[in-house]
């Protein structure tokens, strides 16, 4: 899809909301299924983010500096007998992006549940 | 686990390995593991909800299948970036890219129309005839597709397998040769321009492994 530079797609949108609101919630690390889980839960579908376009969505932002990630010890994903996991957290650049995002669409951002945000 | 839950964990990552053939290692593995964590937290979530294997089973496969142009693109854009070297399809340039999916497509459709044969469709004598005709509809134009595929990367091998899979296949459907012949030699057209070399195939040489992205 083409758009403008600096421009969130709505999946994108999502999944900063939900980093955020996972932060204020105690957990600012999330792997990839468990941010496709929480916009599930949030938005109430009935399907999980399909594979390609939630990794490729993560990639992007983290390409564009709105995400960063770092791979959890294999140790320990050996011991609790699991592949390991790659964790991400929202930065200040994808704060900021989010809130810039909202405020280009207020009709939408004013619908918009975002719990996370006043504690930003 | 269960045969069907082990089919879509199984088919979802044989795709991540296949599209991620001729990234850098590390690139490589990093989308494998990221995958493979997906569907392990997938699995232990339904398990803790107590949900149905063959509905899990379900939203795995749906997510994979619903993921694959999103994948297709990714692989393109980390290709182009990543300049492997190995000359694989998406590193070529976009009209390449274009072509190479345009020509891929009736070919897709016969393997298609082939597994519909072997799975019934069609009236034939015998389930043996059935089979054995829609294992060959199936299997040229597979080789041909795998021939197309190969052609960047191993040029005379890959034409070899475009020409004998088409070929093969206009004959098999020699009812239709007015139509599968023009679309076999485009095919076979585009397989000699992928692969770099001059007309024939034996004799120039290649002038470049790699698309230029």
């Amino acid at each position: 899809m083409r758009r403008k530079k600096g421009t969130l797609l709505p999946l994108e949108t999502s999944i900063l909301q939900c980093g955020i609101d996972l932060a204020v919630r105690g957990a600012p690390f999330f792997h990839g299924f468990m941010i496709a889980k929480e916009i599930r839960d949030r938005e109430d579908a009935k399907l999980l983010t399909a594979h390609g376009t939630l990794y490729k969505a993560l990639d992007r932002l983290q390409t564009s500096g709105l995400l960063e990630s770092d791979w959890e010890d294999p140790l320990v994903a050996a011991q609790e007998g699991r592949p390991r996991r790659r964790f991400y957290h929202v930065t200040a650049a994808g704060e900021a992006a989010l809130v810039r995002s909202l405020d280009a669409v207020p009709a939408q951002a004013s619908q918009r549940q975002i719990p996370g945000m006043a504690a930003l | 686990m269960s045969a069907p839950l082990w089919f879509a964990t199984a088919l979802t990552r044989s795709w991540t390995a296949t599209y991620t053939r001729g990234l850098p290692a590390g690139q490589r593995s990093e989308r494998c593991d990221e995958i493979d964590c997906d569907l392990w937290e997938h699995q232990r979530l339904a398990d803790f909800e107590r949900e149905p294997i063959n509905g899990t089973a379900a939203a795995i496969l749906l997510r994979f299948a619903l993921g694959i142009p999103a994948d297709v693109i990714w692989r393109m854009e980390a290709g182009s970036t990543a300049r492997s070297g190995k000359g694989t399809t998406l590193n070529d340039t976009p009209i390449m890219r274009i072509g190479f999916l345009v020509a891929m497509l009736p070919l897709v459709a016969l393997v298609a129309n082939g597994i519909g044969i072997v799975l019934g469709g069609g009236e034939f004598d015998s389930r043996t005839e059935q089979i054995m005709w829609g294992l060959s509809f199936a299997l040229m134009p597979l080789i041909a597709a795998l021939g197309l595929w190969l052609c960047a990367t191993r040029p005379k091998l890959g034409l070899g397998l475009v020409v004998s899979g088409t070929l093969i296949s206009a004959l098999l459907m020699y009812w239709m040769a007015f139509i599968t012949v023009p679309i076999g030699l485009v095919i076979i057209g585009f397989a000699i321009k992928r692969s770099g070399l001059s007309i024939w195939p034996f004799n120039g040489p290649r002038p470049s492994a790699t698309g230029v992205a």
